[in-house]
Protein backbone atom coordinates (compact mmCIF):
# COMPACT_ATOMS: atom_id res chain seq x y z
CA UNK A 1 0.00 0.00 0.00
CA UNK A 2 1.27 3.48 -0.86
CA UNK A 3 0.65 6.47 1.38
CA UNK A 4 0.16 9.71 -0.53
CA UNK A 5 0.73 13.30 0.53
CA UNK A 6 -0.01 15.73 -2.25
CA UNK A 7 2.15 18.32 -0.47
CA UNK A 8 5.59 17.53 0.94
CA UNK A 9 5.64 14.62 3.45
CA UNK A 10 6.77 17.22 5.96
CA UNK A 11 5.09 18.17 9.22
CA UNK A 12 5.90 20.97 11.65
CA UNK A 13 4.77 21.14 15.27
CA UNK A 14 4.25 24.88 15.54
CA UNK A 15 3.98 27.36 18.42
CA UNK A 16 0.60 29.12 18.66
CA UNK A 17 2.40 32.44 18.15
CA UNK A 18 3.02 31.74 14.46
CA UNK A 19 -0.72 31.49 13.78
CA UNK A 20 -1.98 33.99 16.36
CA UNK A 21 0.79 36.62 16.63
CA UNK A 22 -1.71 39.32 17.66
CA UNK A 23 -2.00 37.60 21.06
CA UNK A 24 1.70 38.13 21.86
CA UNK A 25 2.37 41.76 22.73
CA UNK A 26 6.15 41.37 23.07
CA UNK A 27 6.71 39.71 19.72
CA UNK A 28 6.33 41.09 16.20
CA UNK A 29 2.88 40.89 14.63
CA UNK A 30 2.44 39.26 11.25
CA UNK A 31 2.05 35.71 10.04
CA UNK A 32 5.07 35.47 7.76
CA UNK A 33 6.37 32.15 9.12
CA UNK A 34 3.00 30.46 8.74
CA UNK A 35 2.70 31.78 5.19
CA UNK A 36 6.17 30.49 4.24
CA UNK A 37 5.35 27.03 5.56
CA UNK A 38 1.95 27.02 3.88
CA UNK A 39 3.38 28.07 0.54
CA UNK A 40 6.06 25.36 0.83
CA UNK A 41 3.33 22.74 1.30
CA UNK A 42 4.40 21.86 4.83
CA UNK A 43 1.71 20.41 7.09
CA UNK A 44 1.34 21.98 10.53
CA UNK A 45 0.06 20.98 13.94
CA UNK A 46 -0.42 24.07 16.09
CA UNK A 47 0.18 23.79 19.81
CA UNK A 48 -2.41 25.39 22.12
CA UNK A 49 -2.10 28.97 23.42
CA UNK A 50 -0.59 29.66 26.87
CA UNK A 51 -2.87 29.66 29.89
CA UNK A 52 -4.59 26.31 29.45
CA UNK A 53 -5.08 23.98 32.41
CA UNK A 54 -2.58 21.31 33.39
CA UNK A 55 -5.12 18.61 32.57
CA UNK A 56 -5.73 20.10 29.15
CA UNK A 57 -2.02 20.44 28.47
CA UNK A 58 -1.51 16.79 29.29
CA UNK A 59 -4.03 15.91 26.58
CA UNK A 60 -2.34 18.18 24.04
CA UNK A 61 1.10 16.68 24.80
CA UNK A 62 -0.25 13.15 24.47
CA UNK A 63 -1.98 13.74 21.17
CA UNK A 64 0.92 15.74 19.72
CA UNK A 65 3.37 12.99 20.66
CA UNK A 66 0.95 10.52 19.02
CA UNK A 67 1.17 12.51 15.79
CA UNK A 68 4.97 12.85 15.91
CA UNK A 69 5.29 9.12 16.53
CA UNK A 70 2.86 8.09 13.79
CA UNK A 71 4.04 10.47 11.06
CA UNK A 72 7.73 9.74 11.79
CA UNK A 73 7.04 6.02 11.55
CA UNK A 74 5.36 6.51 8.16
CA UNK A 75 8.33 8.31 6.62
CA UNK A 76 7.32 11.94 7.10
CA UNK A 77 9.95 14.47 8.12
CA UNK A 78 8.77 16.00 11.38
CA UNK A 79 10.08 19.26 12.83
CA UNK A 80 9.35 21.38 15.90
CA UNK A 81 9.32 25.14 15.43
CA UNK A 82 9.25 27.42 18.45
CA UNK A 83 10.21 30.90 19.60
CA UNK A 84 13.34 31.43 21.68
CA UNK A 85 11.76 34.05 23.94
CA UNK A 86 8.59 32.13 24.83
CA UNK A 87 8.34 29.85 27.84
CA UNK A 88 8.95 26.31 26.66
CA UNK A 89 9.59 27.94 23.28
CA UNK A 90 5.79 28.13 22.91
CA UNK A 91 5.65 24.39 22.31
CA UNK A 92 6.13 23.05 25.89
CA UNK A 93 9.37 21.61 24.58
CA UNK A 94 10.48 19.93 27.83
CA UNK A 95 7.14 18.16 28.27
CA UNK A 96 7.01 17.14 24.66
CA UNK A 97 10.56 15.81 24.67
CA UNK A 98 9.94 13.85 27.87
CA UNK A 99 6.86 12.23 26.37
CA UNK A 100 8.71 11.33 23.15
CA UNK A 101 11.66 9.96 25.09
CA UNK A 102 9.35 7.81 27.23
CA UNK A 103 7.97 6.32 24.02
CA UNK A 104 11.41 5.78 22.49
CA UNK A 105 10.58 8.19 19.66
CA UNK A 106 13.46 10.17 18.18
CA UNK A 107 13.21 13.86 18.90
CA UNK A 108 12.36 15.80 15.73
CA UNK A 109 14.75 18.47 14.47
CA UNK A 110 13.93 21.51 16.56
CA UNK A 111 14.32 25.12 15.44
CA UNK A 112 13.70 28.23 17.51
CA UNK A 113 13.35 31.63 15.93
CA UNK A 114 14.42 34.66 17.92
CA UNK A 115 12.42 37.87 18.16
CA UNK A 116 15.27 39.60 16.28
CA UNK A 117 14.92 37.19 13.37
CA UNK A 118 11.16 37.64 13.42
CA UNK A 119 11.56 41.41 13.37
CA UNK A 120 14.02 41.22 10.49
CA UNK A 121 11.61 38.97 8.55
CA UNK A 122 12.10 37.90 4.93
CA UNK A 123 15.43 36.27 4.16
CA UNK A 124 16.41 36.06 7.83
CA UNK A 125 13.41 33.84 8.52
CA UNK A 126 13.81 31.81 5.33
CA UNK A 127 17.46 31.17 6.12
CA UNK A 128 16.57 29.83 9.58
CA UNK A 129 13.81 27.69 8.14
CA UNK A 130 16.04 26.32 5.38
CA UNK A 131 16.38 22.96 7.16
CA UNK A 132 12.61 22.54 6.90
CA UNK A 133 12.17 24.07 3.47
CA UNK A 134 14.97 22.20 1.74
CA UNK A 135 15.17 19.02 3.81
CA UNK B 1 -6.36 4.53 12.91
CA UNK B 2 -3.20 6.30 11.77
CA UNK B 3 -1.86 7.50 8.46
CA UNK B 4 -2.22 4.12 6.71
CA UNK B 5 -5.90 3.56 7.54
CA UNK B 6 -8.23 2.20 4.90
CA UNK B 7 -11.29 4.13 3.86
CA UNK B 8 -13.90 4.16 6.58
CA UNK B 9 -17.55 5.05 6.89
CA UNK B 10 -19.29 6.60 9.86
CA UNK B 11 -20.86 3.20 10.54
CA UNK B 12 -17.34 1.82 11.18
CA UNK B 13 -16.10 4.76 13.26
CA UNK B 14 -19.28 4.67 15.32
CA UNK B 15 -17.91 2.32 17.96
CA UNK B 16 -17.23 2.74 21.71
CA UNK B 17 -13.43 2.86 21.39
CA UNK B 18 -13.34 5.54 18.71
CA UNK B 19 -16.02 7.59 20.48
CA UNK B 20 -13.99 7.38 23.71
CA UNK B 21 -10.92 8.65 21.81
CA UNK B 22 -12.98 11.53 20.37
CA UNK B 23 -14.30 12.41 23.85
CA UNK B 24 -10.68 12.60 25.04
CA UNK B 25 -9.82 14.96 22.16
CA UNK B 26 -12.98 16.99 22.74
CA UNK B 27 -12.12 17.75 26.37
CA UNK B 28 -8.93 19.65 25.68
CA UNK B 29 -10.09 21.04 22.34
CA UNK B 30 -13.15 22.47 24.09
CA UNK B 31 -10.85 24.10 26.68
CA UNK B 32 -9.27 26.17 23.92
CA UNK B 33 -12.62 26.92 22.25
CA UNK B 34 -14.03 28.05 25.61
CA UNK B 35 -10.99 30.25 26.27
CA UNK B 36 -11.37 32.01 22.92
CA UNK B 37 -15.16 32.39 23.34
CA UNK B 38 -14.70 33.96 26.79
CA UNK B 39 -12.14 36.37 25.28
CA UNK B 40 -14.83 37.50 22.81
CA UNK B 41 -13.37 35.87 19.72
CA UNK B 42 -15.67 34.89 16.84
CA UNK B 43 -14.98 31.17 16.92
CA UNK B 44 -15.90 29.15 13.84
CA UNK B 45 -15.56 25.46 13.18
CA UNK B 46 -14.41 24.32 9.75
CA UNK B 47 -14.82 20.60 9.28
CA UNK B 48 -14.27 18.21 6.40
CA UNK B 49 -17.62 17.57 4.77
CA UNK B 50 -18.24 14.02 3.65
CA UNK B 51 -15.85 12.72 6.30
CA UNK B 52 -17.12 9.92 8.55
CA UNK B 53 -15.37 11.62 11.46
CA UNK B 54 -14.92 15.33 10.69
CA UNK B 55 -18.02 16.06 8.57
CA UNK B 56 -20.08 19.06 9.69
CA UNK B 57 -22.87 19.22 7.10
CA UNK B 58 -22.32 15.90 5.34
CA UNK B 59 -20.84 12.60 6.39
CA UNK B 60 -20.11 9.30 4.66
CA UNK B 61 -22.00 6.12 5.39
CA UNK B 62 -22.42 2.54 4.30
CA UNK B 63 -23.63 0.05 6.92
CA UNK B 64 -22.37 -2.84 4.79
CA UNK B 65 -18.67 -1.90 4.85
CA UNK B 66 -16.53 -4.08 7.09
CA UNK B 67 -14.32 -7.12 7.08
CA UNK B 68 -11.80 -7.52 4.28
CA UNK B 69 -11.51 -4.33 2.23
CA UNK B 70 -13.09 -4.78 -1.20
CA UNK B 71 -15.07 -1.54 -1.28
CA UNK B 72 -15.35 0.85 -4.22
CA UNK B 73 -15.59 4.64 -3.91
CA UNK B 74 -19.15 4.86 -5.23
CA UNK B 75 -20.35 2.75 -2.29
CA UNK B 76 -19.36 5.63 0.02
CA UNK B 77 -22.72 7.34 0.51
CA UNK B 78 -22.67 11.08 1.21
CA UNK B 79 -25.57 11.88 3.53
CA UNK B 80 -26.50 14.97 5.57
CA UNK B 81 -25.16 14.80 9.09
CA UNK B 82 -22.09 15.16 11.28
CA UNK B 83 -19.15 12.79 11.64
CA UNK B 84 -18.32 11.02 14.89
CA UNK B 85 -15.58 13.43 16.04
CA UNK B 86 -17.75 16.50 15.45
CA UNK B 87 -20.66 14.85 17.31
CA UNK B 88 -18.46 14.19 20.33
CA UNK B 89 -17.04 17.74 20.24
CA UNK B 90 -20.58 19.12 20.15
CA UNK B 91 -21.55 16.96 23.15
CA UNK B 92 -18.55 18.24 25.15
CA UNK B 93 -19.42 21.86 24.35
CA UNK B 94 -23.07 21.24 25.31
CA UNK B 95 -21.91 19.65 28.58
CA UNK B 96 -20.11 22.94 29.32
CA UNK B 97 -23.19 25.00 28.41
CA UNK B 98 -21.55 26.28 25.23
CA UNK B 99 -23.06 26.21 21.76
CA UNK B 100 -21.29 24.56 18.84
CA UNK B 101 -19.58 27.46 17.04
CA UNK B 102 -20.87 28.56 13.67
CA UNK B 103 -19.74 25.68 11.51
CA UNK B 104 -19.17 24.65 7.95
CA UNK B 105 -17.16 22.04 6.12
CA UNK B 106 -14.85 21.89 3.15
CA UNK B 107 -16.33 19.00 1.12
CA UNK B 108 -13.02 17.32 0.29
CA UNK B 109 -14.49 13.90 1.01
CA UNK B 110 -17.17 14.20 -1.69
CA UNK B 111 -16.85 12.98 -5.29
CA UNK B 112 -17.54 16.33 -6.97
CA UNK B 113 -15.19 18.40 -4.78
CA UNK B 114 -14.10 21.67 -6.37
CA UNK B 115 -11.42 23.53 -4.39
CA UNK B 116 -11.99 26.93 -6.04
CA UNK B 117 -15.74 26.79 -5.45
CA UNK B 118 -15.21 25.58 -1.88
CA UNK B 119 -12.81 28.39 -1.04
CA UNK B 120 -15.33 30.95 -2.40
CA UNK B 121 -18.03 29.37 -0.21
CA UNK B 122 -15.70 29.42 2.80
CA UNK B 123 -14.93 33.11 2.29
CA UNK B 124 -18.67 33.84 2.10
CA UNK B 125 -19.19 31.83 5.28
CA UNK B 126 -16.43 33.65 7.17
CA UNK B 127 -17.78 37.02 6.04
CA UNK B 128 -21.35 36.02 6.99
CA UNK B 129 -22.55 36.24 3.37
CA UNK B 130 -23.82 32.66 3.34
CA UNK B 131 -27.05 33.39 5.22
Amino acid sequence: METHDSRSFKLVILADYFVNPQSYANLPAGGEVYEILRDAGVGIIKMPPPGISEQSLEGWITITADQVEEYSKRGYKVFILGVEQLEGNGVWIDRLERELQARGVQKPTTINLTSEQLKAGGESIKKTLSTILSG
Amino acid sequence: MGVNRWWQTKDQYDNPGYRRHCRFLAQFTADVIEKYMREGCDVVLIGLDGSPSSGVRYTGRNPNWGGRPNATPEQFQIVPGKGVWIEELEKELQRRGLQLPRATGIPMDTPDFDMRKSIAELKAFLEGRDK
